[in-house]
């Protein structure tokens, strides 16, 4: 007899479910790296479309103009117009004492130099006014965790107003006049007495009207007419 | 152990940051790549012969986590070794908690720099 023996071995076949590792050699990643201090800053950032600066300047010049009209208008008086009254007793010096109408005189009188100066100095005001803004915001990042985070903001506006005025004004005003007097008889009526040359103001002397005389002091004694002596 | 030389030999410069190692992670029968989410990949770097970890650097997972493709980027002293041969291990470890190492270290040569 003869005796076969057959096995059949199970077969083990091991499969290593290994991970598989390919290497590649190369630049592939850019690494960012951190530091082990962390620090958190906070910038509040506030947006504003105030203009800060507000530098306005107010000026105001305001000239006085006197509307003073120089007024040169030189009246005289000279009282009564006593000379247009007819009288022979009781005239003036100057008078031409005759018999008849009374002599009229014209009287001119005329300013010469009439040296009027006027000076205004104008007047200005100066105004200036200066704005000045201060702004300060602070703005909360993360909420009120803090009584400094909150929202706060405040507007500060300071208005300088420094007006300067300043005010010269100067009055000058001399007003010469000079006046030259020249008054003339421009009339005489008598016929009978040769009155004689013109009387002027700056003369002086003794008129003696005469009808027929002997001699100069035939008036001297009071019996015919009457003399009068004038300067 | 004598060292794996079927991955490339990574040749490196004394004192350098690059180049970096990117880690393609599938499984060794269907070849469908590992997903790597909520898993961290871990390079540990030693000297050959020697039994001290120099450093331990995380690779960084790309996204999407589903290829299973990590990075590890040299940190700025990493590689200020002295001139010689070095090797690595690739640690996995799943979401499940599952922790696999390759078998295989990478080799590593480093030279002294010039400047």
């Amino acid at each position: 007899m003869r005796l076969r023996l057959s096995v059949f071995p199970k077969v083990l076949r091991l499969a290593v479910l290994a991970k598989r590792l390919t290497v590649a050699v190369g630049q592939f990643i850019k690494i960012k790296r951190f530091e082990n201090s962390v620090g958190v800053t906070s910038t509040p950032i506030v947006a504003s479309n105030k203009v800060f600066s507000n530098a306005a300047s107010v000026s105001e010049a305001s000239s006085v103009e006197p509307k003073k009209n120089i007024f040169n208008g030189i009246g005289f008086d000279d009282g009564e117009p006593y000379f247009l009254e007819d009288y022979v007793i009781g005239a003036p010096d100057f008078q031409d004492y005759t018999l008849g109408v009374q002599v009229i005189k014209v009287f001119t009188k005329a300013p010469i130099g009439d040296g009027a100066v006027f000076n205004d100095t104008v007047f200005s005001v100066t105004v200036q006014k200066s704005f000045s803004d201060q702004f300060f915001a602070t703005d909360d990042v993360d909420g009120a965790l803090t009584d400094q985070d909150d929202v706060t903001l405040e507007f500060f506006k300071a208005t300088d107003h420094t007006p300067v005025v300043s005010e010269i004004r100067i009055f000058n005003f001399s007003k010469e006049i000079t006046d030259q007097q020249n008054y003339f008889l421009e009339d005489y009526v008598a016929e009978d007495y040769v009155v004689g040359p013109r009387v002027f103001a700056d003369d002086a002397g003794t008129i003696l009207s005469q009808g027929y005389v002997l001699g100069a002091t035939y008036f001297a004694e009071d019996y015919v007419g009457e003399s009068r002596t004038f300067s | 152990m004598a060292a794996n030389t079927s991955f490339p030999l990574v040749r490196l410069v004394r004192n350098d940051t690059a180049p970096q190692l990117r880690l393609t992670i599938t499984d060794s029968l269907t070849g469908s790549p590992i997903n790597l989410t909520s898993a961290t990949v871990t390079l540990h770097f030693r000297a050959v012969n020697t039994t001290t970890i120099l450093f331990s650097r995380p690779a960084n997972i790309l996204i999407p986590a589903s290829n299973g493709i990590a990075v590890v980027a040299w940190v700025p002293g990493d590689l200020d070794l002295p001139e010689g041969e070095y090797e690595g291990e690739v640690e996995i470890v799943l979401s499940d908690g599952s922790r696999e190492t390759i078998f295989t270290p990478l080799q590593f040569v480093l030279r002294e720099e010039f400047a």
